[in-house]
């Protein structure tokens, strides 16, 4: 098993630190550094950065959002990334919420689904640098009956294939993940509840591709702390689970609760949206199960 | 550390291939300890 690390988002205080830890990491061994995008500080820059100041880490996004690029955008940042970088650059992907794609970008978020499935091959298309030309529910390109004709990318990228992960939660975006894309990039993983809310997805569509799972990067990311008080250290990340599976997205539509509940965290997923929706945020969290 | 080497035994077993870490603290040197210590339990894990 590789070791990664994730710098989370930037530009809120603590930069100087995140590259320091970006830099240590280079130095032990670890495989990859991945860097987190919503609305704040963007992956790429963040990447471009960090790639500047290392030597061998891969560097990726977790994630590019797809409401915020056009696929052929992705591709050029993905192609000049991978070039300036030496050929380091992982391209993470993810739909980003309802919230965030729709009052901050101004993108519908519908049919995730299908979006993700086009923007893919859009995106995997340009990286190739075949004369870009699509016809999808999505995008259709060139624009017919208009001045735009088919192009290609005229950066010539470091390597004929950039890895390419999907940010997934729900089984039907794993199965999709696991057919389409090279990795899976994953949140609150649970050893014991791996197989059946996640593996068994993504095998499911390697399977549909015609592929074992043999080869494809099953990534989820973990906090970790280190200490003696395994309780109080658990503390620490009361908050942000909180916020994630009480208060992302709304009651109807939080992926992570569905997650939680999957897990078999029904009562507990529900007492901590209840308490976070009501507004009460100052309070710890109820005590849930650790794993 | 044997605790965190035994969990990263278990999300290898799981299926996990590559494990990326939030290294937590309130402090640099709270979060290169933590860093310091993924890779320490990756090896005492067998799994470096």
């Amino acid at each position: 098993m590789r070791l990664g690390i994730n710098l989370g988002y930037w530009g809120a205080g603590m930069d100087g630190d995140n590259l320091a830890v970006a830099k240590k990491a280079d130095k032990l061994g670890y495989d990859v550094c991945w860097a987190a995008e919503a609305y704040g500080s963007d992956a790429p820059t963040v990447l471009t950065w960090v790639a500047a100041q290392t030597e061998r880490i891969d560097v990726g996004s977790a994630i590019m959002q797809i409401p915020a690029r056009q696929p052929a955008m992705t591709a050029m940042t993905a192609a000049t990334l991978d070039s300036l970088s030496g050929g380091r650059f992982r391209l993470g992907l993810g739909v980003s919420g309802p919230q965030v794609s729709e009052g901050w970008y101004g993108v519908k978020f519908d049919k995730p689904l299908s979006r993700t499935r086009e923007y893919v091959e859009i995106v995997r298309k340009a990286m190739a640098r075949e004369r870009l030309s699509y016809e999808g529910e999505h995008w259709t390109l060139p624009l017919p009956e208009g001045p735009g004709k088919p192009i290609k990318l005229t950066v010539h990228p470091q390597r004929e294939h950039i890895p390419l992960y999907i940010a997934a939660i729900g089984p039907k975006n794993l199965e999709q993940t696991g057919e389409i894309a090279d990795g899976a990039l994953l949140i609150f993983p649970s050893a014991d509840h791996l197989e059946d809310t996640t593996i068994k997805h993504l095998r499911a569509g390697r399977e549909k591709a015609g592929e074992t799972m043999e080869g494809f990067d099953v990534c989820p990311t973990l906090p970790l702390a280190v200490g003696e008080d395994v309780a109080g250290l658990a503390d620490m990340f009361r908050p942000y689970t909180a916020l994630y599976v009480g208060g992302m997205g709304s009651r109807k539509q939080n992926f992570y609760n569905q997650l939680a509940q999957r897990m078999g965290y029904e009562k507990e997923a529900a007492e901590i949206q209840d308490k976070y929706l009501s507004g009460d945020k100052g309070e710890r969290p109820p005590r849930s199960r650790t794993s | 550390m044997e605790r965190i080497a035994e969990r990263m035994a278990a999300y290898a077993a799981a299926g996990v291939t590559t494990l990326t870490i939030s290294p937590a603290g309130f402090t640099l040197d709270e979060r290169l300890t933590a860093l310091r210590a993924g890779t320490e339990a990756l090896e005492r894990a067998g799994l470096a």
